[in-house]
């Protein structure tokens, strides 16, 4: 592996004697990961919470990122480097204004005190040295490191709580002065835009793209299901493509061309005849030639296939042989219920067509004739009217005998085709296909390959229409329409942009998980999608289309694990209300409120602090709230003790529940995870949460399994925070219903942060989660980043969407945050070729 | 709305026989080639994954030997206890850490069939090894349509995080074709019905299924045809994806050639009804239904390898017909508490129940002069031992099925700890006739094992 590289590392390893840390160095043979650096914040917590325990197994003991050490160092010693002397004169400068720091005066002073014992060197008397030798540019990966120091200090997650503590004052100060630091350095830092696997559509894309192309629903849940990466299912990486899958794509090509071009060759409606051998009759033993005979009360039923809903015409035909003062009667029905009566005169010698005209639903029917007033009268003298019977000749569906509405491809595509040979036929309809297909301009050799399979297909002896159809099979199973295919421009040249096209479908994927439209992809063939402002004007124009909707369904789905709501159990013993369809209303609140915040261009953090909701009647009887009127969804106001915003949201409160219980941990951590994007690190090896539930006793209330859980020190470097955050949200059930007792009594919803703030009630963590110091927008830009570039955050761009969100204003739409994405280089261009 | 016909009529590819009655094979029949001697009955294997580790108390018999003496977990293989070896003390050492951390769910999934350490990521650049079953698909399945079957019983995660700084991938999938190519799996049974003998709600004449297999492959042709060009402009990272492409797209072709070689008429009639009704069971039902269609795969050589994952790593399911509303890995993590640990035997032993009724109904299957249990090769065990430790070694592992005779079988084989579970995958491809020096870090084949 070319990028294998050693690095110098500092392993803490608890010492046996005194269980004091001792360090050592070690190898590392392995490139850092970009989810290392993800988790650097994680790992610094975690370290402490392990350091206060007692030994753990040795490939546990984790070490700092190299990375992460070696930009501490230079965090630590060369931060005054000449080098740098712009960036800390904005910051002293800023220190003026601001109660930030001076690095010489506060900053280094400060880290040498709380920090470096940990986060040092190896050995006091080399510090001279490094000081002396290292003297790199602050690049990205050092700068992440800042983003941790600041995320750490402004959270009161460092130091640890058994160390000394800076008082508020020197903290708040550091924290400013990084975040000066970041704001500053973020643009001055170069960062290259990065690469992005090819991606394969995922499901939901897929689904999109044939809607808007062909104007077909399908139905991908049977499509294996897309491994996430990084939290998203659109990530190339992850994206793989087996046999199965294939599979898949072909049998969906095949309808999806069938139910595009339902008539290819304009023929006329079908016949379908059943004769007494394909009729089921209610009689065992009826008796069957050319006619099914039914000599006492009886049904016969037949099933048909048709090709599609539609208006059909019925014909049984019979006769009858007649007795008493009533005429044989037959009733029609059609999949079990009657249709039609008919008294049936005719004879053996002329059968007639008893006719009815029916709407079918579906692309199955069971046409059945029954023989109703049977008569049987021995003793008449004419022995041709003693017996009355019904034959049944046979049963026909013709149709469909409506017009059909063409479907949008007939529409779009078969004008195009106009008259001539097959062939140039073939090409007028495909080419445009194509294109729009495979999202960018087609060769003519391109066009010529598709045409000559469907002019072979032709001499194969298919008719023209249904060779069309292979065509289209061949546009949707080629790799240009599965995979988002980029291809480098110049292969030579170094960091480049995508390519118009490219962007084009960047841009529909991002906004819509659909392929570009007419305007978008007019401005990419002449070539003004590389003018940043023209870019940042369309995509504003899409965000207004209802295509956008997307971006609720498929962004905040999985950003909120939405998605997830229908594989949660709660336990139906307790919560039988728990239903598929609640979970699709819960689910569809969460969606409308994202798309109302995004529509309404109100500030992204209306996600948490809106002060109204969506609900349908279902939602509404489930809240206990007055039902709307009509069937869908009213937007309402919220009124306390509920709260607006995703907290107070069925959908989320359900999906970080237990199956019998509220979790405030998994709140918490739902929180950390998706608001802030700073998950905490998995708990230390033989120590995890459920082990720790498992051994507290069960029998105390909630709120004292918490407190005792917060008392391990192992746990309560990450639960201090995650418990603090659950526990304030208590009032809400595990369904999300408003409570104020629970089987432990009153609830209360107080707690502590780490830092010394109380939190009361889930509307103090809407406050926390909504004010302008909080890092929810940084974590909505760093997801919708992996979202919309289709990979991890690297420490580059980690860097790069701090600047960003420190440049955001507090009340910046959801719309600006999305713009902000769509400006950066990493969504506009591509790095180099490996 | 429309009834579903009583009973369909379907197509020799669309036919299902009832459990136990013989069915023709194609390498069995007067049709092999005059000249050739009879072929061999191939050697038939599946690997089962179970998440979670096991209660090992309870998984572990008491004592080693030649004669198994049959633990309380492992108690319902009973009546097929001189078919199974039980092993104890093997390991897979590329499931630790190694400086990579928490992650254990996905390690021992992405591991339990490569032996191989996985990078480490949520995405970028995942890569572990290719699987002994899909080295046993490149070696043995070219002569089936389906060089291999890749089953499960839960479909992915949906949204958020699989495993601690681990892409899904490494816990979705057991089976890798290549170091960075998982191949996905199928977890609806009536879908595998359809994949492997056509879909029974479809009634297709044998012309229209010779023209739509046609046209498939026309198809195809054209979209290969096209690859070269493409392959040039990308970059290598891009490749790897269309390469992944183009192979999925030539094993589907070499699928249909086999389809349409197939000369046999075995037509049956199935009762849609009873299709239904097991389409319909819920989960303890799609076990023994998955395993009902990889007896049937084995039985018509669709296929002669086949991966089963009765979940994903870290799987939370809830066994609530047995009694257990906590989730399988909430549970997992039991602090030796023993309410918990009785609950997971319950769990562990419901699998065993499913397996002996899977390796019952190949032992109840006649296959030439004996049983498809004879040519058999089960696996079936964890990557992971204890679930609350999420330790590597002592691993619950069983081998059931004689290997078409080659192997020993009703034993209990205690190794020296650390030995690599590599060398039971080095010793079923020998089994195969696959010779190869090692298969990821093995150190020989089980000399015990081989007859």
């Amino acid at each position: 592996m070319s990028a294998t590289r050693t690095a110098e590392r500092i392993v803490s390893a608890a010492d046996e004697r005194d269980d004091r840390p001792v360090r050592q160095v070690a190898e590392i043979d392995r490139p850092p990961q970009v989810e290392d650096v993800l988790e650097t914040h994680a790992k610094v917590v975690a370290r402490h919470g392990q350091r206060t325990t007692a030994r753990l197994p040795g490939p546990d003991r984790r070490a700092y990122h190299p990375a992460i050490v070696a930009a501490l160092h230079r965090m630590t010693y060369q931060l005054p480097a000449a080098a740098l002397a712009p960036i800390l004169l904005f910051a002293a400068a800023a220190a003026a204004q601001q109660p930030a720091a001076g690095f010489e005066k506060d900053v280094l002073p400060f880290l040498r005190r709380y920090c470096v014992d940990c986060h040092g060197v190896v050995d006091p008397d080399a510090d001279i040295d490094l000081v002396g030798t290292l003297d790199g540019p602050l690049d990205a990966d050092a700068l992440d490191v800042l983003i941790d120091i600041r995320d750490v200090l402004k959270a009161h997650d460092m130091p640890p709580s058994d160390e000394a503590q800076p008082d508020a004052d020197q903290r708040a100060r550091i924290v400013a002065w990084a975040g000066h630091l970041l704001a500053t350095a973020a643009g001055t830092v170069p960062v290259d835009p990065g690469r992005v696997t090819m991606r394969r559509l995922s499901r939901y894309e897929y689904a999109n793209t044939v809607r808007d192309l062909l104007g077909v629903a399908v139905d991908v849940t049977g499509f294996p299901a897309d491994d996430l990466g990084y939290g998203f299912d659109n990530i190339g990486d992850a994206l793989t493509v087996s046999a199965l899958h294939l599979e898949n794509y072909a049998l969906a090509a095949e309808k999806i061309a069938a139910e595009a071009l339902p008539d290819p060759d304009g023929e006329k409606p079908p016949i379908l005849v059943r004769g007494p051998e394909a009729m089921a009759c209610s009689l065992d033993d009826a008796q069957r030639g050319e006619v099914l005979v039914m000599i006492t009360n009886a049904r016969a039923t037949c099933s048909f296939t048709v090709p599609r809903p539609g208006r059909y015409v019925v014909r049984v035909v019979a006769h009858a042989t007649q007795a008493g003062d009533e005429l044989a009667r037959m009733e029609v029905t059609v999949d079990g219920t009657r249709v039609e009566g008919f008294d049936v005169e005719a004879e053996r010698t002329a059968p007639r067509a008893h006719t009815v005209e029916i709407d079918v639903v579906g692309r199955r029917l069971e046409v059945g004739a029954a023989f109703v007033n049977d008569f049987y009268d021995p003793r008449n003298p004419d022995p041709r009217r003693r017996d009355r019977n019904l034959m049944l000749h046979r049963i026909e569906v013709e149709g469909p005998v409506d017009v059909r509405e063409a479907t949008a491809a007939e529409r779009w595509l078969l004008p195009e085709a106009g008259t001539g040979r097959v062939a140039s036929r073939t090409r007028r309809v495909l080419r445009p296909l194509m294109e729009r297909a495979w999202r960018r301009p087609v060769s003519r050799a391109e066009v010529s390959r598709l045409t000559r399979l469907v002019e072979q297909t032709v001499r194969d002896g298919e008719t023209s229409g249904e060779a069309l159809r292979w065509g289209v099979q061949a546009v949707l199973l080629s790799p240009h329409f599965l995979f988002r295919v980029e291809v480098a421009r110049d292969a030579q040249a170094g960091d480049q942009d995508v390519g118009e096209h490219a962007l084009a479908t960047r841009l529909s994927y991002l906004l819509w998980s659909s392929l570009p439209d007419q305007a978008l992809r007019d401005r990419a063939d002449a070539g003004e999608l590389s003018d940043v402002e023209v870019l940042v004007a369309e995509a504003r124009r899409m965000l207004r289309d209802r295509r956008a909707s997307a971006l609720a369904e498929n962004f905040a789905g999985q950003w909120f694990e939405l998605r997830r709501l229908h594989d949660i159990a709660p336990d139906p013993d307790r919560f039988p209300e728990w239903t598929p369809q609640l979970a699709s209303s819960a689910r569809r609140e969460t969606e409308l409120l994202f798309d109302a915040v995004l529509r309404d261009g109100l500030p992204a953090r209306a996600l948490i602090d809106a002060d109204f909701t969506f609900v349908d009647r279902l939602l509404a009887d489930h809240y206990g709230l007055k039902a709307p009127d009509g069937d869908g969804f009213e937007r309402i106001e919220v009124v306390a003790p509920r709260i607006g915003g995703v907290l107070g949201h069925a959908s989320v409160l359900a999906l970080t529940s237990n199956p019998t219980r509220t979790s405030p941990v998994k709140r918490g951590k739902w929180i950390l995870d998706s608001l802030l994007d700073s998950p905490p690190p998995p708990p230390p090896p033989g120590n995890d949460s459920f082990a720790a539930e498992a051994a507290i006793d069960s029998s105390k209330s909630l709120r004292e399994q918490m407190a005792e859980h917060r008392s391990r020190p192992i746990c309560s470097v990450c639960h201090v925070r995650m418990d603090a955050l659950g526990l304030a949200l208590e009032n809400f059930d595990p369904l999300g219903r408003y409570r104020v007792t629970d089987a432990g009594g009153t609830i209360d919803a107080r707690s502590t942060l780490p830092d010394g703030r109380m939190l009361d009630g889930a509307r103090s963590v809407q406050r926390l989660l909504a004010e302008s110091d909080s890092d929810f927008g940084r974590a909505l830009l760093r997801k919708l980043f992996v979202y919309a570039v289709g990979r991890g955050v690297r420490p580059a761009d980690a860097v790069l969407l701090q600047g960003v969100a420190l440049g955001l204003d507090h009340d910046a739409t959801l719309e600006d945050f999305v713009i902000a994405i769509v400006r950066l280089d990493a969504f506009r261009r591509r790095a180099a070729q490996e | 709305m429309v009834r579903v016909p009583r009973r369909v009529p379907l197509s020799r590819r669309t036919f299902l026989r009832g459990a136990g009655a013989a069915i023709a094979l194609p390498w069995l029949d007067a049709m092999a080639p005059a000249c050739r001697p009879a072929p061999e009955v191939p050697v038939r294997t599946l690997f089962v994954f179970v998440p979670n580790g096991v209660n090992v108390p309870a998984w572990k018999p008491q004592r080693a030997g030649a004669r198994l003496e049959l633990s309380h977990t492992l108690q319902p293989l009973e009546p097929l206890r001189r078919e199974v070896t039980v092993f104890t003390g093997l390991a897979i050492d590329a499931g630790r850490p190694h400086g990579d951390g928490t992650g254990d769910h996905a390690r021992s999934t992405a591991t339990f069939l490569t032996c191989a350490h996985p990078v480490k990521t949520g995405g970028a650049d995942i890569r572990v090894g290719v699987s002994i079953d899909q080295v046993l698909a490149t070696e043995r399945g070219g002569a089936t349509p389906f060089p291999s079957l890749e089953l499960g019983i839960e479909g992915g995660r949906s949204a958020g995080v699989c495993d601690s700084g681990y892409s899904c991938a490494y816990t979705n999938n057991i089976s890798w074709r290549t170091e960075r190519t998982p191949v996905a799996k199928e977890t609806v049974p009536r879908a595998v019905f359809a994949r492997l003998f056509g879909d029974p709600a479809e009634q297709v004449s044998r012309t229209e299924e010779a023209r739509r297999r046609r046209r498939l492959r026309s198809v195809l042709d054209t979209a290969l045809a096209d690859l070269g060009r493409l392959r040039r402009d990308l970059a290598p990272a891009d490749r790897r994806k269309l390469d992944e492409y183009a192979q999925a797209v030539r094993e589907v072709e070499t699928r249909i050639a086999r389809l349409e070689e197939e000369t046999d008429e075995v037509a049956s009639e199935v009762s849609a009804e009873v299709l239904e009704r097991h389409f319909a069971e819920g989960r303890p039902g799609r076990i023994s239904l998955m395993y009902e269609l990889i007896a049937l795969a084995f039985q018509t050589d669709r296929t002669r390898v086949a991966t089963l994952m009765l979940g994903n790593g870290g799987s939370n399911i809830s066994y609530r017909s047995l009694g257990v509303p906590e989730g399988h890995h909430e549970l997992s993590h039991h602090g030796r508490h023993a309410g918990k640990l009785e609950k997971i035997g319950r769990i562990d032993r419901f699998g065993v129940e499913q397996l002996a009724g899977f390796l019952a109904r190949l032992r109840d299957t006649q296959e030439g002069s004996g049983t498809l249990l004879d040519a058999a090769m089960v696996m079936y065990g964890s990557g992971i031992s204890d679930g609350n430790r999420h330790n590597h070694d002592d691993l619950p592992i069983l081998l059931a099925g004689r290997g078409g005779g080659r192997l020993r079988t009703g034993r209990h084989l205690v190794f020296e700890r650390e030995t690599p579970l590599a060398n039971l995958y080095l010793t079923m491809l020998t089994v195969h006739g696959v010779r190869r020096p090692a298969f990821a870090d093995s150190t020989g084949t089980i000399a015990e094992l081989l007859a």
